[in-house]
């Protein structure tokens, strides 16, 4: 909403002892955001008031005219395209070498052969308006020559009002609380209004009183509508975001912008029958509305009807058929309460919003639908004059009682919920300044019974009120205090501490960390398994690219893997630790995961031609000894993907070379080569791609319980052992074979570390060489006792097609 | 022999370091002999001495003793370059060159700079006794709006865009991807009594276009303390804190004041806390004089906060009598914003490894 600080001012004239600096502070600190300040004026000192005085057409050009103006003491010509000049309006011109406050620099220059030696000038070119269709149209009351700043110069504040606050919504709210602020006094809106004639009158009817509690509705005949009004009502309206239209038109959104309640005026020569009904719309009943769109209506809208059609939606826009025109005589002029829940269901179906609609959904008070109707009549007859028929006030008393709620306050609780002590004073001072009452009041005790002013139905807690005591107090005088924390239970933080220690982990060997939006494309779900039942999809999602949630942190991770590969970085290791949302059996799951992504070719870890080579052993390894250092005892499945036996979520045709990490038939991690022909991404590196499931890890994890083993007391002893291993054998089946044998003769001597260090495969043969570590806990090996194990050992192997290297 | 004066003992130095300075190593020890051998230079100055007075004795005898010793230590350094030979200057420069290769590189990994961030408000806000809960970003609407005094037909409720899911409605309401953490604080509320002291961090969904300050989906850390007689100024009390804790090194660097002015509190509007206040601290450039940065306001928006809505405790059935609590939610973006100087949001989420270094 913009406020103008020359209206506050008008309103509240004790704001003049204050600087605009000091109320626009106010304002913000009450609890309006500012959203823009704008000073009106600036910049037009050089813009002179003229008057047209003749009107011609340009000889050379049919769009242009050349008009003849006079500031009162000279006569000269200008060149204008605007097609709504007429002799006699007195439009605001500027001399050549004048800049306008939006840049534009007027200069001396021909068009088209006819000098030009200033310029008319639109509301928009002087930043007074958005309206640019035309010159702007001033009005009597300016006298020729001066200059226009005198007469528009105003700050513009934008402020956005809290969805509950519907009775700022106007110049009066805001009025209201300054004063309250500064300690000035603002009388209550009061108006009174004499009825002059008596001539028959609409039958008026509220169908039910639930859907309008308040329904003002009063007549004035023989008025006039085909003038301007004074130059700084509409000069109002406009600098506050409205336009100008006709007098009728412009009363209603002055008394809105100036109460903050929407009033509707009809035509009532439009009008047919001699009834006025608001009722709720018959379903499938139609309107054609003032904005131009046909609406159809249902059982949940209100309508305000004559004796055939629905004439408006009620608190939302009026009808065509019944709005006012420049030859309107006889008006209609309705103020009314409205169900608020049912305007914001009727403008959120329909897809309207209005001034009207935006402040009825918020709510309106008893007192200011009054105070509009008042002031509406009186600006009505004042500027359009007429006679005033009947004033009817159809009102629910039972709803009117029921704003009369009393709140039981006790100012202890609300010192002790601030924080500050406060005084009876500070709470009549809002209270009663707010148009509340004070019913009881025990001063000992410090307990209280108010009535809520009507305007704030807000008010339902002492909290509510304990609120407006801090604001306008204001809350750079509650201390800076520290409560008493105290914890009984601890806090379980295992998990968390597991997380941290696996992406520490990730980072000390390069990786690093990317965090990745958890939406994305149908495109991008469709690369993991059974995407078509566990995918979960955005209802109303902004685009495509992210539309559903994700089944896997590959997809983003990929999108990294490209980004970074468009800037030349082809050297990647990244992960994500993040969760993935899928849906089975009717349950939404959300699921702790890590991912990582290995492309590039190697790793150097210096100028000395040391490397590391990004390949399968790689980002086996990564995993591995990440496995090794918590201590996760797996099994590895090596998946035949072409018969559909893996078990990693991604899809199988998209990877190759897939090995999962399993416990107890469980997967807990995977890794893979990805198929790049099927992610159209062109490198000519290979892409690795692996996960951790994190939540099934962490499980395991807790329930391992780490025991101390006492130290080795004697040394171990060395021996190289290369083995010609048969078909279909895997390496750990060598591995656990050595480690069985070691658990079965602990007593001779254990097989304490197993290390690979040279494989070589040609044609049928496979060989492995392994560096082995024995040591006895109980004394020192010798030679000869080593011997036997290892030959021991040697033995047992060849049991399994594992052979001595010949 | 000229006389013992000053002026002569300044001219012998000079010719001394005259000599020095353009010798060759074989002629270093003539040298030697003609200052310091017993017919040399210094020896001659001492027998001078003999015929002056007590007192110019005393003064010349010093300046001697100096000179004598200043001289000598000069031509010892002398003779240390000489011992250098050509062969050890070589290895040395070799060895420099060597020695200031580069060591091995460890190419480490980064944390990603909003993870970091994330990290530092939990530790200060755990040290104060908040423990971390954790909830879905899957949520019903039931706890991400109604139990939070939003009710359906409320314009609050367009405060917050919101991304449904296409999924059946349940008994509490349509499936939602929640707008802000605070659902998780009626999980909390409703499985835990008072004292309940809690922090929620974790992702959160608008229906928002991406641009350079908005995000469809971005993190959190709310914050809540229910108990007896929790204060609007413990409130204050606490988020000065954070606020110190997280830019105080920044904001009162060569600053007196105290902790009272790093921040201001603006009435605000929230449906589930009242009052409901917006608190915004000192601009860390200006330092609250005014500049672009905090539009000339000294101060920049940092987070929303307030006293927990009595209509939000009644919903987890809490006594509004008995109980009062606060509530706050940090933008961990915004914070990092702040913190890194960044400003441009969708930089967190494009993963750029040459942004992801800087951190």
């Amino acid at each position: 909403m913009k406020l103008s600080l020359n209206w506050l001012l008008e309103l509240l004239p004790g704001l003049k002892n204050f600087t605009d600096k000091e109320i626009i502070s106010a304002i913000e600190h009450l609890g309006y955001e500012l959203e823009d300040i704008k000073f009106l004026g600036k910049g037009l000192e050089c813009v002179r008031i003229v008057k047209i005085l003749n009107i011609k057409k340009h000889p050379l050009a049919d769009k242009l005219q050349l008009v003849e103006i006079t500031d009162g003491k000279e006569i000269f010509t200008v060149v204008c395209g605007a097609k709504n000049i007429y002799v006699d309006m007195v439009a605001p011109y500027a001399d050549a070498g004048t800049v306008l406050p939006n840049g534009l620099k007027i200069e001396k220059r021909k068009i088209r052969e006819i000098e030009s030696n200033g310029m008319l000038c639109s509301q928009q070119e002087l930043l007074l308006g958005d309206d640019h269709s035309g010159i702007m149209d001033l009005g009597t009351e300016f006298v020729l020559g001066e200059s226009l700043k005198k007469y528009v110069s105003d700050t513009i504040v934008e402020i956005s009002t809290p969805a509950n606050r519907f009775d700022c919504l106007g110049h009066v709210g805001i009025v209201r609380e300054l004063a309250i602020k500064f300690g000035l006094n603002y009388p209550p809106e009061k108006m009174l209004i004499e009825e002059t004639k008596n001539l028959p009158f609409y039958d008026l009817k509220v169908e039910n009183s639930s859907i309008c509690p308040k329904y003002i509705a009063t007549s004035i005949i023989n008025l006039k509508n085909d003038f301007k009004l004074p130059y700084f009502i509409r000069h109002r309206i406009s600098v506050c975001g409205l336009r100008s239209i006709n007098p009728l038109v412009d009363i209603s959104n002055y008394v809105l912008l100036e109460t903050g309640h929407p009033v509707h005026i009809f035509d009532t020569e439009k009008l047919e029958g001699n009834k006025i009904i608001v009722r709720k719309a018959k379903n499938g009943e139609k309107i054609l509305a003032l904005d131009g769109k046909e609406y159809e209506l249902s059982l949940e809208d209100i309508v305000i009807s004559d004796e055939k059609n629905p004439v408006a939606i009620a608190g939302i826009i009026g009808s065509e058929k019944a709005c006012v025109s420049n030859s309107t005589k006889n008006i209609l002029i309705e103020s009314a309460l409205f169900n608020r829940e049912m305007v914001r269901k009727t403008r959120k179906r329909l897809g309207i919003i209005t001034e009207a609609s935006y402040r009825f959904e918020r709510g309106s008070g008893w007192d200011m639908c009054n105070y509009a109707a008042f002031r509406t009549v009186q600006l009505v007859l004042l500027y359009c004059g007429g006679q005033l028929n009947k004033f009817i006030d159809l009102k629910d008393v039972q709803y009117q009682q029921s704003l009369k709620k009393n709140l039981k306050l006790n100012l202890t609780f609300i010192s002790n919920l601030l924080g500050i002590q406060v005084f009876e004073d500070d709470l009549f001072r809002v209270v009663k300044d707010l148009g509340g009452e004070i019913v009881f009041a025990e001063k000992q005790t410090g307990d209280y019974i108010i009535v809520p002013p009507n305007s704030r139905p807000d008010w339902i807690y002492q909290a509510d009120v304990a609120e407006e005591i801090a604001r306008f107090k204001g809350y750079e005088k509650i201390p800076s205090t520290f409560p008493y924390i105290y914890n009984s239970e601890p806090e379980d933080i295992k998990q968390e501490l597991f997380l941290k220690q696996v992406v520490n982990y990730f980072v000390s060997i390069g990786f690093f960390q990317t965090i990745n939006y958890s939406l994305c494309s149908e495109e991008e779900n469709k690369l993991v398994k059974n995407y078509e039942t566990d995918r979960i999809i955005i209802s109303n999602p902004l685009s495509k690219e992210y539309s559903q949630m994700r089944l896997s942190l590959f997809s983003g991770l990929l999108r990294n893997l490209i980004t970074n590969k468009n800037v030349q970085t082809e050297k990647l290791l990244l992960f994500e630790q993040g969760k993935i949302y899928y849906k089975r059996n009717y349950k939404i799951n959300e699921e702790e995961r890590i991912g990582f992504i290995i492309t590039g070719e190697k790793k150097f870890i210096s100028w000395k031609n040391e490397t590391i080579k990004y390949d399968k052993y790689f980002i086996k390894g990564v995993v591995e000894s990440l496995f090794k250092k918590l201590g996760v005892e797996y099994k590895t499945n090596y998946p035949k993907l072409e018969q559909k036996q893996s078990m990693c979520n991604l899809n199988d045709d998209l990877i190759e070379r897939l090995i999962e990490y399993v416990i107890e038939d469980k997967i807990i991690s995977f890794v893979c080569e990805i198929d790049k022909s099927k992610i159209k991404v062109k490198s000519k590196y290979p892409i690795f791609y692996g996960e951790l499931f994190i939540d099934r890890i962490a499980e395991i994890i807790k329930n391992n319980n780490k025991h101390f083993v006492e130290l080795p007391r004697y040394p171990f002893v060395i021996r190289d052992l290369s083995l010609t291993v048969g078909k279909n054998i895997k390496y750990e089946d060598v591995v656990n074979i050595i480690k069985n044998f070691s658990n079965n003769n602990l007593s001779t001597g254990e097989i304490i570390e197993i290390e690979l260090f040279d494989y070589y495969k040609k044609d049928d043969i496979t060989n492995i060489s392994l560096s082995l570590k024995f040591q006895n806990r109980e004394k020192t090996l010798t030679d000869e006792e080593t011997n036997k194990i290892f030959f021991s050992l040697i033995n047992e192997l060849s049991k399994h097609s594992i052979e001595l290297r010949k | 022999m000229p006389e013992l004066t000053e002026k002569n003992l300044l001219k012998l130095k000079e010719t001394f370091i005259s000599q020095l300075k353009g010798i060759k190593k074989e002629e270093i020890e003539t040298l030697e002999t003609r200052y310091f051998g017993r017919k040399g230079e210094i020896r001659k100055l001492y027998q001078k001495l003999s015929s002056l007075s007590l007192e110019k004795k005393k003064k010349y005898g010093e300046m001697i003793n100096l000179l004598s010793k200043e001289l000598e230590s000069l031509l010892n350094q002398k003779k240390i370059e000489f011992s250098y030979d050509q062969a050890t200057k070589q290895t040395y420069d070799e060895q420099l060159l060597e020695s200031s290769l580069p060591g091995t590189n460890f190419f480490l990994g980064h944390i990603h700079p909003l993870q970091q961030v994330l990290d530092e408000i939990i530790s200060v806000f755990r040290n104060l006794g908040f423990k971390v809960e954790l909830g879905p970003e899957i949520e019903l609407e039931d706890y991400n709006f109604t139990k939070l005094n939003i009710p359906e037909n409320h314009p609050a409720r367009d405060m917050q865009d919101t991304l449904y899911l296409d999924m059946p409605d349940t008994d509490k309401g349509k499936i939602v991807l929640r707008t802000h953490t605070s659902p998780t604080q009626i999980r909390t509320m409703l499985s835990q009594k008072p004292p309940i002291k809690a922090i929620m961090p974790g992702r959160v969904y608008r229906r928002d276009n991406l641009d350079a300050s908005h995000q469809f989906n971005f993190h959190q850390v709310e914050g809540l303390l229910v108990d007896k007689n929790v204060r609007l100024s413990d409130l204050k009390g606490v988020l000065n804190y954070f606020v110190k804790s997280i830019f105080g090194d920044v904001i009162l660097k060569d600053s007196q004041e105290s902790n009272e002015t790093v921040s201001r509190f603006r009435q605000s509007y929230f449906p589930f806390t009242e009052p409901s206040l917006e608190m915004d601290m000192k601009c860390f450039i200006c330092k609250g004089t005014g500049c672009g940065v905090c539009k000339n306001t000294g101060f920049i928006e940092l987070l929303g906060c307030g006293m927990v809505h009595p209509e939000v405790l009644k919903n987890v059935n809490l006594a509004p009598e008995v109980y009062t609590g606060f509530a706050f939610g940090i933008g961990v973006e915004r914070v990092a914003m702040l913190k890194y100087r960044i400003d441009d949001m969708r930089l967190f989420y494009t993963n750029d490894i040459r942004f992801l270094k800087q951190f």
